[in-house]
């Protein structure tokens, strides 16, 4: 087979063929699959590639925009394209007295970072005891503000006609629906709420599914012609069980997601990645449903989601695998380089078979991983996905 | 006549509007508060732990039975001096340094006071300072730490450590637990137990207690 680009490569993935190898995905989803700054910083010492300028993809993760270079040396395929943030806002950073930073984001959400800690989180929830006038009166951020495309479609056309990487465009709050309400209400009040007060989430859901649609159209004007891929997100999974009943599931959270992604694949021909951690296998034949292409991480150690052949038999040729390329929790950082290219090469045996893989890391890699872990980790995505399709 | 068991199923339900009801009437009735408490309230629980480890009740409704378990609760509470409730025994509980998540801890929190432990909870980002103080302050029969990241996993191992060299280690067992952890990782840092969740953790804690 003649060499492809990356992008035809990707498309012929989601499409459920087979390409010249399995894509390689690094820091195309922008917050996902890419690395904490921290592990970037130890990577790039090892190869001996030194660029002190580095561009954090997504704040509350403090993970990066891999640099060209890394993208070449390990093959990857995918380019992310992210917002801006409204006109004239920017991160304050403030300190506590007890060492942690935080920021209040455009929605009035408080992020910490606490003083040992790598990221931000979300511990202060503007719209927490609420009621259905406090909804009406929310100052609503605008999602059609110039600030957040500003310089978008400029850059999608250039990457577009200049590289041939496959663009994955992120949205809005993190892509997320329900854990965007939690952000606002608080994570134990949207639970309890789902069962007491339903009402009232279904109209903050109704809010942001329509902040989302609304965010998306300005979106896909400006660069759906230009790009493959978006993101969807919302964690349905603990380590070991569904977050929610998968009948609440349902009712509360799945006829928005739909929404938003009949919208979307109306607007534009764009595949769409949902990304969704933990013990999630029993929502899968939901997200078939709801026509998500492809679904990110693959959380390999989470209940139910280790056999990933599996998930193949049983999914394969509807829902396409984007992630599964270690086990994060107890081999990548674990494990010796040679451990971790059998986990490689099992995952890839697995999943590989007629298209619908692109190949990533379980989330974001860490700092706890070593540098050689992480190279024979990338090196072993390029090694087993090429010799997959090799006919 | 309202009844014990018709309070634990309320709870179960986590419908905290007849929780109360139920519980004043009992009350009218002649009922003992902490017979309310142990038979009616904790009763409801124990229903639920179950059913939340078995994946038949999911966070949301186990959170909802919690919340109408304290409705109860709240009535008589008050009317109890300390030494009416027989108590399990004493946990303090918290998230180690540099970890904000919490809905796992006080999940698991929530199950060991359904079981009649009384608990002390830290809360987050607690160093190994914070939590010796708490072990010659309180004085637990069992210290649970949580870590829900693969970065932050290595403090279990650094606070069990610095309780070795305060000299507290042995004053109380030491149980972990979080996503990233497993019964192997537990062993490997000597803490006493592990569990993956609430009701396990409850369940633990008991069989620590007689052990």
């Amino acid at each position: 087979m003649d060499k492809m680009t990356s992008r035809e490569r990707v498309r012929r993935a989601l499409n459920h063929q087979e390409a010249d190898r399995v894509p390689i995905d690094i820091g195309g989803i922008c917050m996902l699959t890419t690395l904490h700054r921290d592990a970037y910083a130890k990577l790039k010492n090892h190869l001996g590639y030194r660029n002190d300028d580095v561009t954090i993809s997504y704040f509350p993760s403090q993970c990066v925009l891999p640099d060209e270079f890394i993208r070449q040396r390990f093959h990857a395929d995918c380019y992310p394209l992210y917002l801006g943030n409204a006109t004239g806002w920017t991160i304050q950073l403030q300190k506590e007295a007890d060492g942690s930073t935080f920021y209040m984001d455009e929605w009035g959400i408080k992020w910490k970072c606490p003083s040992s800690g790598l990221y931000f989180d979300p511990v202060g929830h503007p719209l927490k005891d609420f009621t259905m006038e406090d909804i009406d009166r929310f100052p609503w951020p605008d999602p059609r503000d110039p600030g957040r495309l500003a310089g978008l479609k400029q850059k999608a056309k250039d990457l577009y006609e200049n590289t041939g990487y496959a663009l994955v465009m992120h949205g809005a709050l993190g892509n997320g629906l329900y854990v965007a309400v939690q952000w606002l209400i608080g994570h134990e009040e949207y639970f309890v709420n789902t069962i007491v007060k339903p009402d009232l989430i279904h109209a903050l859901m109704e809010k942001i599914t329509a902040y989302h649609i609304a965010q998306w159209d300005a979106i896909l004007d400006e660069v759906g012609k230009y790009i493959d891929v978006v993101v969807m997100s919302d964690d349905l999974g603990t380590q070991t069980y569904p977050i929610m009943n998968p009948k609440k599931y349902r009712e509360m959270v799945k006829p928005y997601q739909m929404r938003i992604a009949n919208f979307i694949k109306s607007k534009a021909d764009v595949k769409i990645v949902y990304h969704c951690d933990g013990a999630i296998y029993t929502f899968l034949p939901d997200f078939v449903d709801i026509g998500f292409d492809a679904l990110n991480p693959v959380q390999v150690t989470a209940d139910g989601m280790d056999d990933t052949a599996r998930l193949k038999r049983e999914f394969g040729d509807k829902l396409s695998f984007w992630g599964a390329g270690c086990d994060s929790q107890g081999v990548l950082s674990q494990k010796s380089p040679a451990e971790v290219r059998d986990e490689v090469q099992r995952r890839v045996g697995d999943l590989a078979a007629g298209g619908g893989l692109i190949l990533s890391s379980i989330h974001n890699i860490q700092r706890d991983v070593p540098a050689e872990n992480m190279v024979a980790f990338y090196d072993a995505l390029y090694e087993f996905g090429t010799a997959a399709y090799r006919k | 006549m309202a009844t014990m068991m018709e309070v634990a199923q309320a709870v179960t339900d986590g419908n905290d509007v007849s929780v109360r009801a139920l519980v004043n009437q009992l009350l009218a009735e002649g009922n003992r508060p902490a017979a309310i408490i142990q038979q009616g309230l904790l009763g409801g629980m124990a229903i639920v732990g179950p059913l939340f480890r078995d994946g038949e009740m999911f966070v949301p409704e186990v959170l909802v039975s919690v919340r109408a378990m304290k409705a109860g609760l709240e009535i008589v509470k008050p009317m109890i001096s300390d030494t009416d409730m027989p108590k399990a025994g004493k946990i303090v509980i918290g998230t180690v340094k540099g970890d904000l998540h919490d809905i796992g801890k006080n999940l698991v929190a929530m199950m060991m006071e359904s079981n009649g432990f009384e608990v002390v909870d830290l809360g987050i980002d607690i160093s190994p300072e914070t939590f010796i103080q708490a072990i010659k302050d309180e004085k637990p029969d069992i210290v649970a730490m949580s870590a829900l990241l693969t970065t932050t996993r290595p403090a279990l191992d650094e606070t069990i450590k610095a309780f070795v060299a305060a000299g507290v280690r042995e004053s109380c067992k030491v149980i972990v637990g979080g996503a990233p952890i497993d019964q192997a990782y537990a062993d490997k840092i000597g803490a006493d137990g592990y569990a993956p969740e609430g009701s396990s953790a409850a369940e633990l804690c008991k069989q620590l207690m007689t052990a």
